[in-house]
């Protein structure tokens, strides 16, 4: 019956419709708008995941790693968009642990707690960098930061859990080919993203 | 007692096999390339790329363990670094040749049941891997969402190895097994068709 459970949640994520575009949703605003906004960025969307998948390897003391990472990351990167130096492009730090995550979910590898608390932190950096708030009260940055911290907590949080859930079997098999989608996904946009520093 | 007929995979693939069909037209992308449909759409438009796939889920299925997990799971990272180099821009020759000899070449493993070395399974499916991966590549760059289109096409390109999966699963059934060798026989000549057309 869990395995059931299992398969038919992994069918549902995998069956998601797709993210087409990085905007915020129309009508939803303050803390719930902030909490879907990083549903609309695929890039990120797919690092979490790749990263829930991974730390999920190593059950919970993985997925607290994870957690851990992605909040200290997040908080690091939304005080740098509120008072530090702008970083450029940051947003293809998703990208490369999206890959480096999504590469070492697919052959297996278990991570060491440590590995998982920092690709969490270098995507939740990542993510706090670019959560611009939609106002400039103490309230609207509050929300745009609970928001955006809550959104991919979720968004790690459900993968991880199934892939700690998960140990053999079909459905790790699935887990493993949605990685190795991921990754593959994320070499080529990145190989995109290289294109102008190659050419000029 | 003999095992019944597996109905249930068979009704599952041939679903899934008509929820990725696409209308018999040329493989072209005409004007600006959109977001993930349209990746996804990509491989599932070009007969050459879903008979090919098609042919690395059945041949996994001959092989067994572990290559009826490893095939789809090492193709889709072989199939980017062929995109990368389609995206970057590096030269690559005969590329429509050699997708097509993919589907002649893997048919044949089908057809003939060929039984090699999980490595050198994984080098063979890797090899065309590169070929079909550098086509997509290079309509990344006119994608207006390139994640999306990145992210659709291997994601279309995965459901045509596990329909290929799912439709081999037949062939623990001796009756099963002559109509995915037939399957691989009529890849093969398909493949030769785009070959010499």
């Amino acid at each position: 019956m869990k395995r059931r459970l299992a398969i038919a949640i992994a069918a549902a994520a995998l069956a998601a419709p797709p993210v087409l575009a990085h905007q915020v949703m129309p009508g939803v605003t303050g803390l719930p708008g902030a909490a879907l906004h990083t549903l609309t960025a695929a890039d990120q969307v797919m690092a979490l995941v790749a990263v829930g998948l991974l730390a999920g390897l190593n059950r919970w003391r993985g997925l607290g790693a994870a957690m851990a990472g992605l909040v200290v990351g997040f908080a690091a990167g939304f005080a740098d968009l509120l008072y530090g130096p702008t970083i450029p492009q940051a947003w293809l730090g998703a990208l490369v642990v999206a890959l480096v995550a999504a590469l070492a979910s697919a052959f297996n590898l278990k991570p060491y707690p440590a590995v998982a608390f920092a690709f969490a932190a270098v995507i939740g950096a990542v993510i706090g960098i670019g959560a611009q708030p939609s106002g400039e009260t103490w309230a609207d940055i509050a929300n745009t930061g609970a928001g955006t911290l809550l959104g991919i907590v979720i968004i790690e949080v459900v993968p991880g859990v199934i892939s700690a859930l998960i140990r053999a079997g079909w459905p790790r098999v699935l887990i493993r080919v949605a990685a190795s989608w991921i990754a593959a996904s994320a070499l080529m946009v990145l190989a995109f993203a290289l294109v102008p520093l190659l050419h000029g | 007692m003999p095992r019944p007929f597996p109905w249930r995979p068979l009704a599952g693939a041939v679903l899934v096999l008509a929820l990725a069909a696409a209308p018999a037209e040329a493989h072209s992308i005409k004007g600006a390339v959109f977001g993930f449909v349209t990746g996804f759409m990509h491989p599932l438009t070009g007969p050459d790329h879903v008979v090919a796939m098609v042919a690395v889920g059945l041949w996994g299925t001959f092989l067994g363990a572990p290559a009826i997990w490893l095939l789809p799971i090492v193709f889709p990272l072989i199939m980017a670094l062929g995109g990368a180099a389609g995206v970057i821009g590096l030269p690559l020759s005969h590329v429509e040749t050699g997708i097509a000899l993919s589907a002649v070449v893997l048919g044949l493993m089908v057809a003939l049941a060929v039984r090699v070395p999980v490595w050198l399974a994984v080098v063979m499916v890797g090899f065309f891997a590169i070929f079909h991966g550098y086509a997509h590549g290079r309509e990344l760059p006119l994608a207006v969402g390139p994640m999306e289109f990145a992210l659709g096409f291997v994601i279309a390109t995965g459901c045509l190895h596990l329909a290929g999966i799912a439709l081999g699963l037949m062939a623990r059934w001796k009756v099963g097994e002559y109509v995915v060798r037939a399957g691989g026989a009529a890849i093969t000549l398909a493949g030769l068709w785009f070959l010499f057309t």
